[in-house]
Protein backbone atom coordinates (compact mmCIF):
# COMPACT_ATOMS: atom_id res chain seq x y z
CA UNK A 1 0.00 0.00 0.00
CA UNK A 2 2.95 2.06 1.08
CA UNK A 3 4.23 0.88 -2.40
CA UNK A 4 1.06 2.38 -4.32
CA UNK A 5 0.89 5.57 -2.72
CA UNK A 6 4.51 6.50 -3.24
CA UNK A 7 4.02 5.53 -7.35
CA UNK A 8 1.12 7.74 -7.24
CA UNK A 9 2.81 10.55 -5.20
CA UNK A 10 5.83 10.54 -8.06
CA UNK A 11 3.09 10.50 -10.94
CA UNK A 12 1.01 13.29 -9.77
CA UNK A 13 1.98 16.74 -11.10
CA UNK A 14 1.74 19.44 -8.08
CA UNK A 15 -1.08 21.86 -9.30
CA UNK A 16 -0.84 25.43 -9.55
CA UNK A 17 -4.36 26.89 -9.47
CA UNK A 18 -5.44 30.25 -10.48
CA UNK A 19 -8.73 32.19 -11.14
CA UNK A 20 -8.88 35.25 -13.38
CA UNK A 21 -11.67 37.23 -14.61
CA UNK A 22 -13.30 40.75 -14.75
CA UNK A 23 -13.84 42.39 -11.27
CA UNK A 24 -16.73 40.86 -9.40
CA UNK A 25 -16.82 37.86 -11.67
CA UNK A 26 -16.55 35.52 -8.49
CA UNK A 27 -13.39 34.68 -8.50
CA UNK A 28 -12.49 34.83 -4.62
CA UNK A 29 -15.86 32.80 -3.75
CA UNK A 30 -15.14 29.94 -6.40
CA UNK A 31 -11.37 29.75 -5.14
CA UNK A 32 -12.92 29.64 -1.28
CA UNK A 33 -15.33 26.99 -2.49
CA UNK A 34 -12.31 25.12 -3.66
CA UNK A 35 -10.21 25.07 -1.28
CA UNK A 36 -13.29 23.68 1.02
CA UNK A 37 -13.70 21.33 -1.26
CA UNK A 38 -10.00 20.34 -1.59
CA UNK A 39 -9.29 19.89 2.13
CA UNK A 40 -12.57 18.09 2.66
CA UNK A 41 -11.31 15.70 1.22
CA UNK A 42 -7.38 15.80 2.34
CA UNK A 43 -5.92 17.83 0.09
CA UNK A 44 -2.76 19.82 1.69
CA UNK A 45 -3.07 23.28 -0.20
CA UNK A 46 -1.53 26.34 0.24
CA UNK A 47 -3.18 29.11 -0.30
CA UNK A 48 -1.36 32.21 -1.70
CA UNK A 49 -3.36 35.87 -1.71
CA UNK A 50 -2.33 38.51 -3.93
CA UNK A 51 -5.50 40.00 -3.78
CA UNK A 52 -4.20 43.07 -1.71
CA UNK A 53 -7.17 45.30 -2.91
CA UNK A 54 -10.29 42.50 -1.86
CA UNK A 55 -10.12 43.17 1.86
CA UNK A 56 -13.98 42.55 2.82
CA UNK A 57 -14.02 38.98 1.78
CA UNK A 58 -10.87 37.94 1.03
CA UNK A 59 -9.29 34.69 1.75
CA UNK A 60 -7.05 35.65 4.81
CA UNK A 61 -10.51 35.89 6.21
CA UNK A 62 -11.47 32.06 5.68
CA UNK A 63 -8.37 30.55 6.95
CA UNK A 64 -5.40 31.07 9.38
CA UNK A 65 -2.69 29.34 7.12
CA UNK A 66 -3.13 32.12 4.07
CA UNK A 67 0.00 33.58 2.94
CA UNK A 68 0.30 36.93 1.97
CA UNK A 69 3.14 39.27 0.33
CA UNK A 70 2.69 41.52 3.48
CA UNK A 71 2.87 44.39 0.68
CA UNK A 72 0.34 45.98 -1.52
CA UNK A 73 2.97 47.88 -3.42
CA UNK A 74 3.05 45.90 -7.00
CA UNK A 75 6.62 45.15 -7.77
CA UNK A 76 6.75 43.74 -4.21
CA UNK A 77 3.52 41.71 -5.10
CA UNK A 78 5.33 40.45 -8.27
CA UNK A 79 8.72 39.91 -6.39
CA UNK A 80 6.60 37.47 -4.07
CA UNK A 81 4.16 35.66 -6.38
CA UNK A 82 8.19 35.13 -7.99
CA UNK A 83 9.40 33.22 -5.08
CA UNK A 84 6.26 31.51 -4.04
CA UNK A 85 6.33 30.35 -7.31
CA UNK A 86 10.40 28.62 -6.91
CA UNK A 87 9.32 27.52 -3.63
CA UNK A 88 6.55 25.03 -4.93
CA UNK A 89 8.91 23.72 -7.95
CA UNK A 90 11.36 22.70 -5.28
CA UNK A 91 9.00 21.54 -2.72
CA UNK A 92 6.46 19.93 -4.80
CA UNK A 93 3.08 21.25 -3.32
CA UNK A 94 -0.03 22.00 -4.53
CA UNK A 95 -1.31 25.57 -4.02
CA UNK A 96 -3.82 27.97 -4.96
CA UNK A 97 -3.37 31.60 -5.76
CA UNK A 98 -5.91 34.52 -5.78
CA UNK A 99 -4.19 37.16 -8.19
CA UNK A 100 -7.30 39.33 -7.62
CA UNK A 101 -8.90 41.04 -11.18
CA UNK A 102 -7.75 43.15 -13.80
CA UNK A 103 -4.06 44.24 -14.55
CA UNK A 104 -2.37 42.54 -11.13
CA UNK A 105 1.05 42.35 -10.33
CA UNK A 106 0.29 38.39 -11.46
CA UNK A 107 -0.18 39.75 -15.81
CA UNK A 108 2.54 41.65 -15.21
CA UNK A 109 5.09 38.79 -14.34
CA UNK A 110 3.26 36.96 -17.19
CA UNK A 111 4.03 39.81 -19.63
CA UNK A 112 7.86 39.53 -18.53
CA UNK A 113 8.46 35.99 -18.50
CA UNK A 114 7.26 32.71 -20.00
CA UNK A 115 5.35 31.71 -16.61
CA UNK A 116 3.48 28.70 -18.27
CA UNK A 117 6.11 27.07 -19.81
CA UNK A 118 8.62 27.53 -17.37
CA UNK A 119 6.49 25.97 -14.91
CA UNK A 120 5.62 23.11 -17.15
CA UNK A 121 8.97 22.53 -17.81
CA UNK A 122 9.76 22.18 -13.86
CA UNK A 123 6.44 19.45 -13.61
CA UNK A 124 3.88 21.59 -12.44
CA UNK A 125 0.61 21.81 -13.79
CA UNK A 126 -0.80 25.02 -14.23
CA UNK A 127 -4.79 25.54 -13.88
CA UNK A 128 -6.40 28.47 -15.32
CA UNK A 129 -10.52 29.21 -13.82
CA UNK A 130 -11.65 31.71 -16.23
CA UNK A 131 -14.94 33.12 -13.87
CA UNK A 132 -17.71 33.88 -16.67
CA UNK A 133 -21.02 35.48 -16.10
CA UNK A 134 -23.77 36.20 -18.44
CA UNK A 135 -22.34 39.23 -19.85
CA UNK A 136 -21.08 39.08 -22.91
CA UNK A 137 -17.92 42.10 -21.67
CA UNK A 138 -16.81 38.91 -19.56
CA UNK A 139 -15.99 36.80 -23.02
CA UNK A 140 -14.08 40.44 -23.81
CA UNK A 141 -11.89 39.72 -21.21
CA UNK A 142 -11.41 35.83 -22.13
CA UNK A 143 -11.03 36.92 -25.56
CA UNK A 144 -8.19 39.99 -24.72
CA UNK A 145 -6.62 37.23 -21.93
CA UNK A 146 -6.10 34.70 -24.71
CA UNK A 147 -5.20 36.83 -27.67
CA UNK A 148 -1.78 36.39 -28.40
CA UNK A 149 -1.23 35.36 -24.49
CA UNK A 150 1.49 33.30 -23.30
CA UNK A 151 -0.53 32.66 -20.18
CA UNK A 152 -2.77 30.17 -21.78
CA UNK A 153 -2.00 26.44 -20.18
CA UNK A 154 -3.57 23.45 -21.70
CA UNK A 155 -5.30 23.12 -18.35
CA UNK A 156 -8.17 25.56 -18.78
CA UNK A 157 -11.69 26.00 -17.41
CA UNK A 158 -14.38 28.10 -17.97
CA UNK A 159 -16.08 28.41 -15.02
CA UNK A 160 -20.07 29.84 -15.68
CA UNK A 161 -20.43 31.16 -12.09
CA UNK A 162 -24.58 30.95 -12.39
CA UNK A 163 -24.59 33.05 -8.93
CA UNK A 164 -23.95 35.93 -11.43
CA UNK A 165 -27.37 35.47 -12.67
CA UNK A 166 -29.29 38.23 -11.18
CA UNK A 167 -32.78 37.81 -12.92
CA UNK A 168 -35.42 34.73 -12.65
CA UNK A 169 -33.83 33.69 -15.93
CA UNK A 170 -32.45 29.94 -16.22
CA UNK A 171 -28.77 28.99 -16.53
CA UNK A 172 -29.52 27.86 -20.02
CA UNK A 173 -31.09 30.83 -21.06
CA UNK A 174 -28.20 33.16 -19.17
CA UNK A 175 -25.43 31.65 -21.05
CA UNK A 176 -27.26 30.80 -24.14
CA UNK A 177 -24.91 33.60 -26.17
CA UNK A 178 -21.73 32.93 -23.87
CA UNK A 179 -21.93 29.27 -25.25
CA UNK A 180 -22.18 31.08 -28.90
CA UNK A 181 -19.07 33.83 -28.19
CA UNK A 182 -16.27 33.07 -30.58
CA UNK A 183 -14.34 33.21 -27.53
CA UNK A 184 -15.68 30.71 -25.93
CA UNK A 185 -15.95 28.24 -28.54
CA UNK A 186 -12.08 28.85 -29.56
CA UNK A 187 -11.23 28.45 -25.72
CA UNK A 188 -13.05 25.26 -26.05
CA UNK A 189 -11.60 24.05 -29.06
CA UNK A 190 -8.24 24.49 -27.64
CA UNK A 191 -9.09 21.88 -24.83
CA UNK A 192 -10.51 24.05 -22.04
CA UNK A 193 -13.49 22.64 -20.16
CA UNK A 194 -16.62 23.95 -19.39
CA UNK A 195 -17.16 24.40 -15.57
CA UNK A 196 -20.84 25.36 -13.98
CA UNK A 197 -20.26 27.15 -10.56
CA UNK A 198 -23.62 26.35 -9.22
CA UNK A 199 -25.76 29.23 -7.63
CA UNK A 200 -25.92 29.61 -3.72
CA UNK A 201 -29.11 31.93 -2.77
CA UNK A 202 -28.05 32.79 0.61
CA UNK A 203 -23.79 32.72 -0.41
CA UNK A 204 -23.50 36.26 0.92
CA UNK A 205 -25.41 35.16 4.27
CA UNK A 206 -22.11 32.56 4.69
CA UNK A 207 -19.42 34.27 3.45
CA UNK A 208 -20.36 37.81 5.64
CA UNK A 209 -19.99 35.48 8.59
CA UNK A 210 -16.75 34.19 7.33
CA UNK A 211 -18.48 30.31 8.31
CA UNK A 212 -17.16 27.47 6.30
CA UNK A 213 -20.02 25.79 3.98
CA UNK A 214 -19.79 22.96 6.65
CA UNK A 215 -20.31 24.76 9.60
CA UNK A 216 -22.94 27.12 7.70
CA UNK A 217 -25.09 23.64 7.05
CA UNK A 218 -24.79 22.51 10.43
CA UNK A 219 -25.87 25.90 12.29
CA UNK A 220 -22.72 26.99 13.67
CA UNK A 221 -22.72 30.71 15.22
CA UNK A 222 -19.41 33.02 14.82
CA UNK A 223 -18.65 36.49 15.95
CA UNK A 224 -22.03 37.51 17.85
CA UNK A 225 -24.08 37.02 14.21
CA UNK A 226 -26.76 34.46 14.55
CA UNK A 227 -26.21 31.13 12.71
CA UNK A 228 -28.17 30.69 9.19
CA UNK A 229 -31.98 30.71 9.14
CA UNK A 230 -33.73 27.46 9.04
CA UNK A 231 -34.04 27.60 5.55
CA UNK A 232 -30.78 28.58 4.48
CA UNK A 233 -29.29 25.66 6.38
CA UNK A 234 -30.87 23.10 4.00
CA UNK A 235 -30.15 25.40 0.98
CA UNK A 236 -26.46 25.42 1.86
CA UNK A 237 -26.61 22.12 2.95
CA UNK A 238 -28.15 20.76 -0.92
CA UNK A 239 -25.42 22.62 -2.54
CA UNK A 240 -22.57 22.05 -0.56
CA UNK A 241 -23.22 18.12 -0.78
CA UNK A 242 -25.05 17.57 -3.77
CA UNK A 243 -23.87 20.62 -6.30
CA UNK A 244 -20.43 21.94 -5.76
CA UNK A 245 -19.38 17.61 -5.89
CA UNK A 246 -20.65 17.45 -9.72
CA UNK A 247 -18.71 20.24 -10.31
CA UNK A 248 -15.66 19.78 -9.18
CA UNK A 249 -15.96 15.37 -9.91
CA UNK A 250 -17.74 15.79 -13.49
CA UNK A 251 -16.87 18.31 -14.97
CA UNK A 252 -13.10 18.79 -14.62
CA UNK A 253 -10.30 15.97 -15.05
CA UNK A 254 -8.98 14.65 -11.64
CA UNK A 255 -4.96 15.42 -12.47
CA UNK A 256 -5.77 19.10 -12.69
CA UNK A 257 -6.88 19.56 -8.93
CA UNK A 258 -4.76 18.96 -6.02
CA UNK A 259 -4.17 15.64 -4.61
CA UNK A 260 -6.94 14.51 -2.65
CA UNK A 261 -6.14 11.18 -0.84
CA UNK A 262 -9.17 11.06 1.20
CA UNK A 263 -11.54 11.22 -1.88
CA UNK A 264 -12.29 7.60 -2.86
CA UNK A 265 -13.00 6.60 0.60
CA UNK A 266 -15.13 9.89 1.15
CA UNK A 267 -17.10 8.74 -1.91
CA UNK A 268 -17.42 4.99 -0.86
CA UNK A 269 -18.65 6.07 2.20
CA UNK A 270 -21.43 8.83 0.78
CA UNK A 271 -22.59 6.19 -1.67
CA UNK A 272 -22.93 3.28 0.74
CA UNK B 1 -55.84 46.21 -57.12
CA UNK B 2 -54.01 43.99 -58.75
CA UNK B 3 -53.38 40.81 -57.00
CA UNK B 4 -50.31 38.97 -58.28
CA UNK B 5 -48.87 35.29 -57.03
CA UNK B 6 -47.41 34.99 -53.85
CA UNK B 7 -43.64 34.65 -54.28
CA UNK B 8 -42.24 31.20 -54.36
CA UNK B 9 -40.38 32.19 -51.10
CA UNK B 10 -43.28 33.50 -49.02
CA UNK B 11 -46.00 31.46 -50.39
CA UNK B 12 -43.70 28.18 -49.96
CA UNK B 13 -44.81 25.76 -47.25
CA UNK B 14 -42.16 24.73 -44.57
CA UNK B 15 -40.64 21.39 -44.84
CA UNK B 16 -38.61 21.58 -41.68
CA UNK B 17 -39.31 22.37 -38.41
CA UNK B 18 -38.49 25.80 -37.06
CA UNK B 19 -36.02 25.92 -35.20
CA UNK B 20 -35.93 26.39 -31.49
CA UNK B 21 -32.03 27.47 -30.65
CA UNK B 22 -29.64 25.00 -29.29
CA UNK B 23 -30.46 22.08 -30.61
CA UNK B 24 -29.34 22.91 -33.83
CA UNK B 25 -26.05 24.84 -32.64
CA UNK B 26 -23.03 22.14 -33.48
CA UNK B 27 -19.99 23.83 -32.93
CA UNK B 28 -18.39 20.33 -33.29
CA UNK B 29 -19.12 20.69 -36.54
CA UNK B 30 -17.33 23.58 -37.27
CA UNK B 31 -14.72 23.37 -40.33
CA UNK B 32 -11.13 23.08 -39.90
CA UNK B 33 -11.20 20.83 -36.49
CA UNK B 34 -9.29 17.67 -35.86
CA UNK B 35 -11.04 14.56 -34.63
CA UNK B 36 -10.06 14.77 -31.26
CA UNK B 37 -10.96 18.82 -31.12
CA UNK B 38 -14.66 17.91 -32.90
CA UNK B 39 -14.90 15.21 -29.70
CA UNK B 40 -13.68 17.34 -27.20
CA UNK B 41 -16.07 20.47 -27.69
CA UNK B 42 -19.08 17.79 -28.67
CA UNK B 43 -18.30 16.23 -25.04
CA UNK B 44 -18.25 19.77 -23.21
CA UNK B 45 -21.87 20.76 -25.21
CA UNK B 46 -23.56 17.82 -24.39
CA UNK B 47 -21.89 17.90 -20.68
CA UNK B 48 -23.89 21.55 -20.51
CA UNK B 49 -26.57 20.41 -22.30
CA UNK B 50 -27.08 17.72 -19.79
CA UNK B 51 -26.60 20.25 -17.02
CA UNK B 52 -29.41 22.30 -18.65
CA UNK B 53 -31.62 19.59 -18.26
CA UNK B 54 -30.67 18.71 -14.95
CA UNK B 55 -31.41 22.10 -13.58
CA UNK B 56 -34.55 22.98 -15.74
CA UNK B 57 -35.95 19.36 -13.91
CA UNK B 58 -34.81 20.40 -10.47
CA UNK B 59 -37.15 23.51 -10.64
CA UNK B 60 -39.78 21.94 -12.11
CA UNK B 61 -39.80 19.55 -9.20
CA UNK B 62 -42.95 18.70 -7.39
CA UNK B 63 -41.89 16.49 -4.53
CA UNK B 64 -38.51 15.75 -2.48
CA UNK B 65 -38.97 12.02 -3.28
CA UNK B 66 -39.20 13.26 -7.11
CA UNK B 67 -36.08 15.52 -6.88
CA UNK B 68 -34.15 13.13 -4.64
CA UNK B 69 -34.98 10.45 -7.24
CA UNK B 70 -33.75 12.70 -9.97
CA UNK B 71 -30.54 13.88 -7.94
CA UNK B 72 -29.64 9.84 -7.21
CA UNK B 73 -29.82 9.29 -10.92
CA UNK B 74 -27.74 12.42 -11.02
CA UNK B 75 -25.09 11.05 -8.25
CA UNK B 76 -25.08 7.55 -9.49
CA UNK B 77 -23.97 8.89 -13.02
CA UNK B 78 -21.02 11.48 -12.39
CA UNK B 79 -19.92 8.80 -9.12
CA UNK B 80 -19.57 5.88 -12.13
CA UNK B 81 -17.91 8.79 -14.20
CA UNK B 82 -15.47 9.26 -11.76
CA UNK B 83 -14.21 6.06 -10.86
CA UNK B 84 -14.17 5.14 -14.80
CA UNK B 85 -11.38 8.91 -14.83
CA UNK B 86 -10.35 7.25 -11.68
CA UNK B 87 -8.92 4.47 -13.40
CA UNK B 88 -8.24 5.51 -16.51
CA UNK B 89 -6.13 8.43 -15.10
CA UNK B 90 -4.74 5.80 -12.66
CA UNK B 91 -5.49 7.98 -9.62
Amino acid sequence: MVLACATREEARRPVLMIAVGRQRVGKTVFLNTSIQFFRRHGAKVEIWNADTLNASHSLSLFYDDVREPGSARPEDVKTWIEGRLMDMVVERYDAILDAGGGETPLSRLVDELPVVSTLEDEGIRVVLAHLLGPETADLDYLASFLKGSRFAPKATMLVLNEGLILSQRSPEAAFAEIKRHPAFLNAVENGAVVARFPRLPCMADVTDRGLTFEDAMNGVAKDDRPPLSLFNKPRVRRWWTEDVPKLFLEEVPLAWLPDMPGLGEDLARETA
Amino acid sequence: MLVGPASPAIAAPRTTAPSTGDEEFKPWERPGLTPEQAAHVKEQYERMDRRDKFVTRNERRLSDEEYHALSMEFDLRYRNDFLAKQEKEGN
